[in-house]
């Protein structure tokens, strides 16, 4: 049977749960020996991902990735991370920051699949979309 | 002006409040030929619209666990792997209006003849669920093709689904056509929809069309040959939804899908390209599917839901006459009858080529007219016998009397189901010359100077004996009274037409 690459980072999660870093590091060689063997270390990008995922998805924790126009002060980064939060109801929130001026100002906000658009950029699209109608 | 246009701005932007909302967004992680892998989009519904970077339009076809396979509706050059996708949370619908009467669009509902934008009046789904049980009605009035073969032998009602097959030249988009033009006045709105038709031979019909006054109560669907295979894929379903808008009304609708082959390939590549398994002839699994759900959203709806009717004409191109073909099976298995064109018959000139053996319409004798059924019976009648004796025909003088008369009669009857392209035939017309055929008054015209004969013959009945015509076409049947007048007037004509020959 072929094993996914959602079976592999199920496995790695299992075997890596509550153990020390000694343990760990242990467990993470004979995976690595074991793909090899098998010859999936092809997989191993999307392993990694999937992986993150169940990590996450287990410890309650969201990653965000947030655009902004200009660096954000602490006590903005503050806030997103209280809203991102309450929004999921998650424990954790982890913000990826990212910086592109062509947004003019606002931020876009990106959690999984969803994307809350609060740039200037995306508003001056929505206005050109209703006075084109 | 300039004053009123800026203040008009102002407002409108004074208004405008942009709300961050939440999307729902995935990623392009491949991208070819019309069809695209999607990552992310967890919660999109099958066959949703999909917005890409750019405006362009796809469909969620396939659903994967962290995947969505979609097909581009548009040009899919500028769409890039990485592209963000928006969901729109809209199965794919397409806006129909009772502008659209007289234009051409393409299969999202875009105006394509240059004639200005059409506004929508409402969006319609490309896929809905076929009236059930009870919404219908058994088809009881009929569609008048104008073709007199095909209305006598083999008749269509509103509601009804008849295939027209044949190989490529024998005529099939001809007989649609005709039947568009004949529904000039009828009360009936027409849709013609080109699935992956050379563009040129678009143009070449709309232009026939235009000629014949028959624009005024039909809409074109085009989807070319250049047009991505998604259009041609969607192409009859559009169709179908405009003629479902109407039908809704309680307005009677003649559909056309020409042809129901090329949609099939359109599909076939489609679903190949998505990584569905073929299946036999490469055509996906759900290939009978496709059109079975597509054809049974004809019908005739009781009077209590409108008593509105889509009638479909369905084209299906085969290849060598090979009639048991994949696609050409399931069509004829699926539809209400088919007329089948013959190349051989088109290549002896008799034209429409329609094989009267082998064409059926399972449902449309209950909604002939009773002028027609009395003279068809005896029409199909003497064409079987005839095909029986047509071998012996070139034993001309050896033949005994019965013989001869029935061979001859067959070669009249089928000199009289000739018809020039473009020239449909009133339904009290055409009653009129084949009771004259059936009653054997034509037994003693020469077989070369028939023609010439049966058009003498309505220009005379036209000009001098207007009151049959009349009473055919308002009583719909031929009473004793009519037979007798319609006696006396042949027999009139018969000899003033020996006489001079032309009157």
């Amino acid at each position: 049977m072929k094993i996914t690459q959602k079976q592999y980072a199920q496995a790695l999660y299992d075997l890596t749960k509550g153990k020390n870093q000694e343990e760990i590091d242990a467990v993470v060689l004979e995976f690595s020996k074991e793909l090899k063997k098998n010859r999936k270390m092809r997989m191993l990008g999307g392993i990694i991902e999937k992986f993150e995922q169940i990590y996450n998805a287990e410890n309650e924790i969201v990653i965000a990735d947030v655009v902004s126009a200009t660096k954000l002060s602490e006590e903005q980064v503050a806030n997103i991370i209280e809203f991102v939060k309450k929004k999921y109801k998650t424990k954790e929130a982890v913000l990826n920051q990212k910086i592109k001026k062509d947004i003019v100002g606002g931020i876009i906000l990106k959690v999984g699949d969803d994307v809350i658009d609060g740039s200037v950029r995306g508003k001056i699209i929505e206005l050109r979309k209703k006075l084109i109608q | 002006m300039k004053n009123h246009i800026i203040e008009q701005l102002k407002k409108n932007i004074e208004n405008f409040e942009a709300q961050a909302q939440t999307e729902k967004v995935g990623k392009v992680i491949e991208i070819g030929d019309g069809v695209a892998k999607i990552s992310g989009l967890s919660d999109a519904m099958a066959s949703e619209m999909l917005e890409f970077e750019g405006g362009v339009f796809g469909v969620a076809l396939n659903l994967e666990e962290d995947q969505v396979g979609a097909m581009i509706l548009g040009d899919y050059k500028g769409i890039k792997e990485g592209d963000t996708v928006k969901s729109t949370g809209k199965i794919l619908s397409i806006p129909v209006a009772e502008k659209m009467i007289g234009r051409v669009i393409n299969p999202l509902g875009v105006a394509i003849d240059g004639n200005g934008d059409i506004k929508a009046e409402k969006f319609n789904p490309i896929e809905k669920k076929a009236p059930g049980v009870i919404e219908r009605k058994s088809v009881h009035q009929p569609v008048q093709t104008g073709i007199k073969a095909i209305d006598a032998m083999i008749p269509v009602g509103r509601g009804q689904r008849e295939l027209i097959i044949g190989d490529r030249q024998t005529g099939k988009t001809a007989i649609a056509i005709d039947t568009i033009i004949n529904q000039k006045g009828q009360d009936m709105i027409c849709i013609y929809v080109a699935i992956g038709q050379k563009e040129s031979k678009v143009a070449r019909l709309v232009a026939e069309l235009e000629k014949a006054g028959a624009m005024d109560h039909t809409i074109v669907v085009v989807a070319g040959a250049s047009d991505p295979a998604a259009f041609s894929f969607i192409a009859p379903y559009s169709g179908c939804a405009i003629a479902e808008y109407f039908m809704d009304q309680g307005k009677d609708v003649l559909v056309v899908y020409d042809d129901l082959s090329k949609h099939a390939w359109a599909y076939r590549q489609t679903s190949l390209i998505l990584k569905r398994p073929p299946g036999r002839e490469a055509y996906p699994g759900d290939i009978f599917y496709l059109h079975s759900r597509l054809l049974e959203r004809s019908a005739k709806l009781s009077d209590e839901f409108g008593g509105g009717s889509i009638t479909a004409l369905p084209i299906i191109e085969t290849q060598a006459g090979d009639v048991s073909a994949y696609i050409p099976t399931n069509v004829i298995s699926i539809t209400d009858g088919q007329i089948y064109l013959e190349a051989d018959l088109f290549n002896k000139g008799i034209r429409p080529a329609v094989n009267v053996g082998l064409s059926v319409s399972r449902v449309g004798s209950s909604a002939q007219t009773k002028a027609m059924k009395k003279v068809s019976g005896k029409l199909r009648l003497d064409l079987a016998q005839f095909r029986e004796l047509e071998a012996f025909a070139q034993f001309g003088s050896d033949l005994d009397e019965k013989t001869r008369k029935q061979i001859e009669r067959g070669q009249r009857t089928v000199e009289i189901l000739k018809q020039g392209q473009y020239d449909p035939m009133l339904m009290e017309n055409q009653s009129a010359i084949l009771f004259a055929l059936t009653q054997g008054f034509l037994d003693d015209v020469d077989q070369e100077s028939i023609l010439d004969w049966e058009r003498n013959f309505h220009k005379y009945l036209k000009s001098s004996h207007k009151e049959i015509l009349e009473g055919i076409a308002e009583k719909k049947e031929l009473t004793e009274e009519i037979i007798k007048s319609l006696e006396e007037a042949i027999n009139e004509f018969k000899e003033i037409y020996q006489d001079g020959g032309e009157q």
